[in-house]
């Protein structure tokens, strides 16, 4: 039975180091084949994370039922007065995305990834609809796309600085930096000029320079 | 047996902590001489489920408190993990507060402290492993439970033996922590460490000292080492005394054989501010502390305070107190604490399969602000001491083990950190 010359513990042949002090151990007279001590896997899925879980399920079906009668009472009201379907369609359209974004929470819970994207698009979509059902269209393009295209880009550049980064204070100056930079892009499309970005440039820049300072302060010491 | 029954005094609290890394849940394990076979170790274990249906319970919401109820559903032996004691969604309906794992020749029965405590534990587990012999065609006689013995094991013996003159002790500040960063939630480490019982009471012996105490002073001085190695601005931020807690079974102490909690602990400490303490300084601080403390009359007073602080609470509605709890635990109970021993005592199966039973483990709970904890259990003549641990680092563990070979105890380790 091998030892640890370091620890001076018994070791038996499952191990090519030590556990304790991570030395590697020799084997001169070869290593005997043992069955391993605990399975490789992690084992996420056990008998009791596969249970299916009632009340979600309760949960999706009441709420489906409560969204329908939403919409045809709104509807029927608003075609009982108006004889069309005027104000109604508002009120269904946002119905709707209510519904939408909290199932789509509840069904996609084991895939973040996939809740963003689906979230992301259906408030597009849902802003889109609303813009052409309040009048013609016009501040959707203007406005609303673009500070959305810039949300989406904001978050991706942070999940990659946050990969790659591994310093919080360095993160959180190339953040700083990174905002104030898409305030500025944003404000100078919508408005066609930099105006109030002036003010959120004179509180994170300052901001962000003094981050630095520390960053650099830590670093050295 | 009643179709409910409230939580025990200590395992209240249990259910509204219980987190992913918080899961409160322990391990006792027994590997054998043969691989396990599947089919009759669940026979096995669902005759000792209607032999002990306190354990045959699932936990349920009431307005003010939890409560166990009979659970109608079976109870089916799981895979092993690579890491043990991972959370038991307990809240969940229909699912039991333990498990029973196999892996090869080990099986393994994860308990949440909700249900019961390390000597419960083991109580259920010598019945599995009867059974399971009694499976396999061994003859064993078991004792039988009438429903008079059934009620003694469902007593909540802190109520028994609550003393409402007596006043809660004083509180305690905070304590000395590893200075090391856990890892994901799901990753928790254990290092055994197998020593001849023989060998280890001798050596206590010589320091005239008993195994608990002399364990407990190692782990003091290993504590002790670390927090030397640390650099002085760290050392100024961390020098809090070293606070060890040691439960003790109370059983021993009033005449009870409950199967719920009925354990309460002691924290021998010594304060680094003070200089650095030699071993056997240590050794004397904690022999002595435990000469005192450990005493019907020391011990009545935290009954009491446990007993009060859930009188306080009996009128908060669960959500409510599900909220404020869990940081209330951290806060109060884990922060006063480095780290803690349990030691289970001697563990004897029947002699017809005593040779078949090679080891014997006793993993103690994860938690949040006491990354590493340590479980002892003595079998035949192997004491096992298990670390388990929610860092990447072995420094602990390696000061600990090579301190006991320095005393001249052979250590054997295992480990699933690969």
């Amino acid at each position: 039975m091998p030892y640890c010359l370091y620890c001076g513990v018994k070791l038996n042949d499952r191990y090519t180091f030590c556990p304790l002090c991570e030395t590697e151990i020799e084997f001169p007279q070869g290593r005997k084949d043992l069955p391993p001590l605990y399975p490789k896997e992690i084992n996420k899925i056990s008998i009791i994370n596969s249970q299916k879980k009632p009340t979600d399920w309760i949960f999706v079906h009441f709420f489906g039922f409560i969204t329908l009668m939403q919409i045809l009472l709104t509807s029927g009201i608003d075609f009982y007065l108006n004889n069309t379907l005027s104000w109604s369609l508002i009120s269904t359209c946002s119905i709707l995305y209510i519904y939408l974004s909290i199932t789509s929470v509840i069904n996609l819970k084991k895939h973040p990834f996939l809740i963003y994207l689906t979230l992301n698009f259906l408030l597009s979509i849902f802003l889109f609809f609303i813009d052409i059902l309040t009048g013609d269209f016009k501040w959707y393009k203007l406005y609303a796309l673009p500070s959305l295209i810039m949300i989406q880009l904001f978050s991706v550049s942070a999940y990659f600085i946050f990969k790659f980064v591994k310093s919080k204070l360095l993160r959180s100056v190339i953040i700083t930096i990174f905002t104030n930079v898409l305030l500025i892009i944003v404000n100078d499309l919508i408005s066609d000029s930099i105006t109030w970005s002036l003010i959120t440039t004179s509180i994170l820049l300052p901001t962000s320079l003094f981050l630095m300072f520390l960053y650099f302060r830590f670093d050295q010491t | 047996m009643n179709k409910w029954f409230p939580l025990d005094n200590a395992g209240i609290f249990y259910p509204s902590i219980i987190s992913e890394r918080l899961t409160t849940v322990f391990r006792v394990s027994v590997t054998l001489d043969n691989p396990v076979k599947i089919e009759k170790l669940q026979y096995a274990l669902d005759k000792s489920l209607k032999d002990l249906p306190m354990f045959n319970v699932q936990c349920r919401r009431g307005f003010f408190w939890f409560y166990f109820e009979e659970n109608k559903k079976r109870l089916l032996v799981t895979q092993d993990s690579l890491y043990p004691c991972r959370k038991i969604p307990i809240k969940r309906r229909g699912v039991h507060p333990i498990q029973l794992k196999a892996f090869h020749n080990r099986i393994s029965l994860e308990v949440s402290h909700a249900a019961t405590d390390g000597t419960g534990a083991f109580f259920f587990l010598q019945r599995v492993i009867h059974r399971y012999y009694i499976e396999l065609g061994y003859n064993i006689e078991l004792q039988e439970i009438t429903e008079n013995l059934l009620e003694d094991y469902l007593e909540d013996s802190f109520k028994k033996y609550f003393k409402p003159q007596i006043p809660p002790p004083r509180k305690s500040d905070k304590a000395f922590h590893v200075p090391w960063k856990s890892e994901m939630k799901d990753v928790y480490y254990v290092i055994s460490g197998f020593t001849n019982s023989a060998e280890v009471k001798q050596v206590a012996k010589n320091y005239g000292v008993t195994i608990t105490e002399y364990l407990l002073s190692v782990l003091g001085f290993s504590l002790q080492s670390i927090y030397q190695g640390l650099s002085p601005r760290k050392k100024r931020k961390l020098s809090k005394p070293f606070r060890l807690m040691v439960p003790i079974n109370l059983r021993k102490m009033f005449p009870s054989v409950s199967l719920r909690n009925f354990f309460l602990s002691i924290e021998p400490s010594f304060d680094p501010e003070l200089g650095n303490f030699t071993f056997d300084e240590i050794l004397k601080i904690i022999h002595h502390f435990m000469q005192v403390e450990v005493n019907e009359k020391y011990i009545s007073r935290q009954i009491s305070r446990n007993i009060r602080g859930q009188m306080e609470t009996k009128l908060i509605p669960l959500f409510v107190k599900n909220i404020i709890l869990k940081s209330l635990y951290i806060k109060m109970g884990e922060s006063k604490y480095s780290t803690s021993i349990s030691n289970m005592g001697i563990v004897k199966f029947d002699n017809k399969i005593e040779d078949h039973i090679k080891k014997l483990e006793f993993i103690p709970p994860p938690s949040t602000l006491c990354k590493i904890k340590v479980g002892v259990v003595t079998n035949k003549d192997t004491l096992a001491i298990s670390f388990g641990s929610t860092v990447k680092e072995s420094m602990l563990e390696k000061l600990f083990f090579t301190h006991l070979v320095k005393d001249g105890i052979s250590v054997e380790i295992e480990s699933n950190r690969s």
